[in-house]
């Protein structure tokens, strides 16, 4: 893959021909699943790598944070948190649309359903007579595992990991990919000396 | 009752998560926040008539018992408050949906929907939350979403007005944990009743301050004197049905904050003399700041500044007949807000703007939008038949009960408020309603016409119909109220039953 | 056990100055950070409630002990509080910065035209 990493609004540092030429640290192979185009300045083959070999490793982790969470350190919130560092990790490597690549839903939809899981889990004792946020336990034994403790707050919890990775990535939507486009369309608005009619929420494409 | 207690605030959260994900279809979202919302009405309606003999209902979050789990509790007050609440959310939410049918908002009605809803479980969480810290989620809930509903149809106006707004929020978002930190340091636990028992043993100094933190931190919220500032700078910026939401709800349930803290949680007789003080100081200048503007939701916006002051004053006095006062009072402001703020908006509708020096002849341009002004605007400045009449009557007759010379000035200054009320309210009327109207408004109502927005136009105005209507109903209903409001008074001053049903009963 | 640490007191006492400061400055960043300053004053004050907080809370030392879980608790609640609340407002105080090019706090413009009501009107 040629080197295309280097954006044309890219800061030229110091005098050209002294330093390294722009985009040398672009890796030739692919490592992201998209054609990258990162979110701050040139390509790097190191952060990509990095990024390509610790993610797996770092969702696995959030999910293991998850499901230990109810009598160890862990939980929804914990675990989201180091899930949305692992997509922030890659929108930092390899930009918006590697972002979205790397994403079943929507921010949005993800939050929904988060929101959904732990409200309906919330609310389900009340059904059956019981308070709010009551909890179910289940013990059964599984051949590899040994015995498994299953809860209800399990399900609760993992609600919360997905409002806080769809809170998080819409974040990143919000405050990175959309504020560059809105930033350019202002400027240009600037400099083109047309009358404001408000900074609205435009957005779209970058 | 478990049920009852949890509806206002689980069914929101779950119709926020389905508005949510219905995003691209506007009529499902539109029908999922109705039902919503008429859900909680109905809960809040129960409730209101199970607590209606004074009992108070509590719930323990998970079966956890009470000085150690997340407890919720209505009591008579709490009740009814989730009662109006509720209804009035749900008619600002079918005017919103008028609005968005007839295409005459810039909102985006697939944000507007579940952050309507979160606020609405924030506002109910805040109304029934047992302890200390749940108060402060629900605050926080309802002030978040409230963050984001004010930038609704971003303009820069907007802009700025809510950077105002979420940094004096937050600044009292901060102050307020603080105070769950000292009160916590000092008793070692958040749970409402069982602070209350605690803190009795606390040294009294150390108590006023707690008290006068806890006031300032919620008289940020709801605007009382001198931490008023910021209130008519960004409500009236918003639009109509986010102000008309602000304005109603946001300041009581922080007025509801005071009271419910200063009631329960300190002596009674700590701050008093201050409290007092603070009202007579926010009647009166708030209601000068409403004399001076020349947009008629700045005006509304300094007139609730300057009635907040009028429940400060009836929490001061300490006593049954003020207690429920202030109840009265909340009911009729809740609703009489509501709707002038409204009118406001079909004021928008028809000339675009609210401003006094473009406005003439309104009364011409829409007999309709006159009357559904003239009648919550005196009941704003309490004249005889309305509701804002009786709940004056029972402020004032409760402080002549009192006495004591500050009351009697506090007293005078009601008086003198209302008086000031009904100038800025002639002022509007004057100004923007008699006269020919001038010639851009009747080409902007002709466009209005010409437009296929008519349908949408109606429903908005029969809601605000709606609205008067319901102000009309808090005075005809003046007296199952008083009744009501005498239970809500007793159980607030008395503290026991609160307590008892939160610790005695233990999980049900 | 031994009385909250004089370092911790220190700690929230500068934070609380510096982000009250920051809060009355006119530029909106200075005012993000004096927010988020006053809010980890306000996280640390409640952890300041318990006198056992170097301890591990709900599973306890080698000796059984523990500190009391609830302010760890609600200080976390109140992080996440904090948290949204401050991208929001970094949002907003980038908005205003696009709309404006400087992100000072502007005058009030009712509050000029008031000012100017008192003024002698020779102006217009």
């Amino acid at each position: 893959m040629p080197v295309n990493g280097s954006r044309p609004d890219t800061p030229a540092d110091g005098p050209t021909g002294t330093g390294p030429p722009e985009g040398w640290e672009a890796p030739r192979e692919r490592w992201l699943s998209t054609v990258v185009r990162p979110a701050f300045g040139p390509r790097s083959v190191l952060l990509e790598v990095v990024a390509r070999l610790l993610i797996p490793a770092i969702l696995t982790f959030s999910v293991f944070l998850l499901v230990s969470g109810h009598d160890r350190p862990g939980g929804g919130f914990a675990g989201g948190l180091v899930a949305s560092m692992a997509y922030v990790l890659r929108y930092v490597a390899g930009g918006r649309h590697e972002l979205a690549a790397g994403l079943p839903l929507r921010p949005n939809t993800l939050l929904a359903v988060g929101m959904l899981l732990a409200c309906g889990t919330a609310g389900a004792p009340l059904l059956v007579g019981a308070p709010v946020l009551d909890a179910v336990q289940y013990k059964f034994t599984l051949p590899v595992f040994g015995e498994v403790k299953l809860l209800s707050a399990l399900i609760f919890e993992t609600g919360v990991f997905l409002i806080v990775v769809g809170l998080v990535l819409s974040v990143v939507a919000a405050l990175g990919a959309r504020m560059e486009a809105e930033e350019q369309e202002a400027r240009e608005e600037r400099a083109g000396r047309r009358p404001r009619g408000g900074a609205t929420a435009g957005g779209g494409g970058a | 009752m478990n049920v009852l207690l949890a509806v206002p605030l689980v069914v929101p959260l779950i119709g926020a998560a389905v508005t949510l994900l219905l995003r691209a279809a506007p009529r499902a979202q539109r029908i999922t926040s109705t039902l919503t919302l008429a859900g909680v009405v109905a809960a809040a309606a129960l409730l209101v008539a199970r607590t209606a003999d004074g009992d108070v209902v509590a719930s323990q979050a998970g079966g956890w018992a009470a000085p150690l789990g997340i407890t919720l509790v209505a009591d008579p007050l709490a009740a009814l408050l989730v009662l109006v609440s509720s209804v009035v959310l749900l008619i600002v939410l079918l005017y919103a949906i008028g609005q968005d049918v007839g295409g005459l908002s810039r909102a985006m009605p697939q944000v507007f929907h579940p952050i309507y809803l979160v606020l609405t479980a924030g506002v109910c969480l805040s109304f029934i939350a047992g302890d200390l810290f749940n108060l402060f989620v629900g605050f926080e809930i309802m002030l978040t979403a409230s963050y984001t509903l004010i930038t609704q149809a971003p303009t820069r106006a907007r802009v700025r007005a809510s950077m105002i707004y979420t940094v004096v929020s937050l600044t009292s978002s901060i102050l307020f944990l603080t105070g769950i930190a000292l009160v916590y340091a000092l008793t070692g636990t958040v749970n409402m009743a069982d602070i209350a028992e605690k803190l009795g043993a606390a040294p009294p100094e150390l108590r006023a301050v707690l008290a006068l933190l806890f006031f300032v931190v919620f008289g940020i919220k709801a605007a009382i004197v001198p931490m008023h500032f910021w209130l008519p700078d960004s409500y009236p910026v918003a639009i109509t049905r986010i102000s008309a939401i602000f304005a109603a709800l946001l300041t009581k349930v922080a007025v509801y904050a005071i009271i419910r803290t200063q009631t329960l949680l300190f002596a009674r007789d700590d701050i008093s003399a201050v409290m007092l003080w603070v009202a007579i100081a926010t009647m009166v200048v708030g209601i000068l700041g409403a004399l001076v503007q020349d947009d008629v939701n700045r005006v509304m916006s300094f007139a609730l500044v300057s009635h907040i002051g009028f429940m400060i004053f009836g929490l001061a006095l300490n006593t049954v007949a003020g207690l429920a006062g202030v109840v009265v009072y909340l009911v009729h402001h809740i609703v009489v807000q509501a709707t002038l703020f409204l009118v406001n908006g079909l004021m928008r509708q028809y000339v675009g703007h609210t401003s006094l020096r473009a406005i003439r002849g309104l009364t011409t341009v829409s007999p309709a939008l006159a009357l559904f002004f003239f009648l919550p605007a005196l009941s704003l400045a309490g004249l005889p038949p309305m509701s804002g009449f009786i709940a004056k009557v029972a402020l004032f007759e409760a402080g002549l009960a009192a006495g004591g010379w500050l009351v009697y000035t506090g007293i005078a200054a009601g008086v003198l408020t209302s008086l000031l009320t009904m100038m800025a309210i002639f002022r509007i009327w004057t100004r923007a309603f008699w006269g020919t109207p001038l010639p851009d408004m009747v080409e902007a109502k002709a466009q209005l016409r010409r437009g296929a927005n008519l349908g949408g136009l109606r429903f908005m105005t029969a809601m605000t119909g709606v609205m008067v209507g319901l102000g009309l109903v808090v005075a005809a209903a003046a007296g199952p109220l008083a009744e009501f409001s005498f239970v809500a008074a007793r159980d607030l001053l008395d503290g026991g039953a609160y307590v008892q049903a939160v610790l005695g009963g233990g999980a049900p | 056990m031994s009385t909250p640490s004089f370092i911790l007191v220190v700690t929230v006492a500068v934070l609380y100055s510096g982000g009250f400061y920051l809060l009355l400055q006119r530029s909106l960043m200075r005012v993000v950070f004096g927010i988020l300053m006053l809010g980890h004053a306000a996280n640390m004050s409640l952890l300041l409630t318990d006198e056992a907080i170097t301890l591990p809370p709900l599973l306890g030392g080698a000796s059984g002990e523990m500190s009391d879980p609830l302010p760890h608790a609600m200080a976390l609640t109140a992080i996440v509080i904090t948290f949204g609340v401050t991208t929001f407002l970094l949002a907003l105080a980038y908005r205003v910065w696009l709309g404006d090019e400087n992100d000072e706090v502007p005058d009030d413009v009712e509050d000029r035209r008031i000012r100017r009501l008192t003024e002698p009107e020779d102006s217009s």
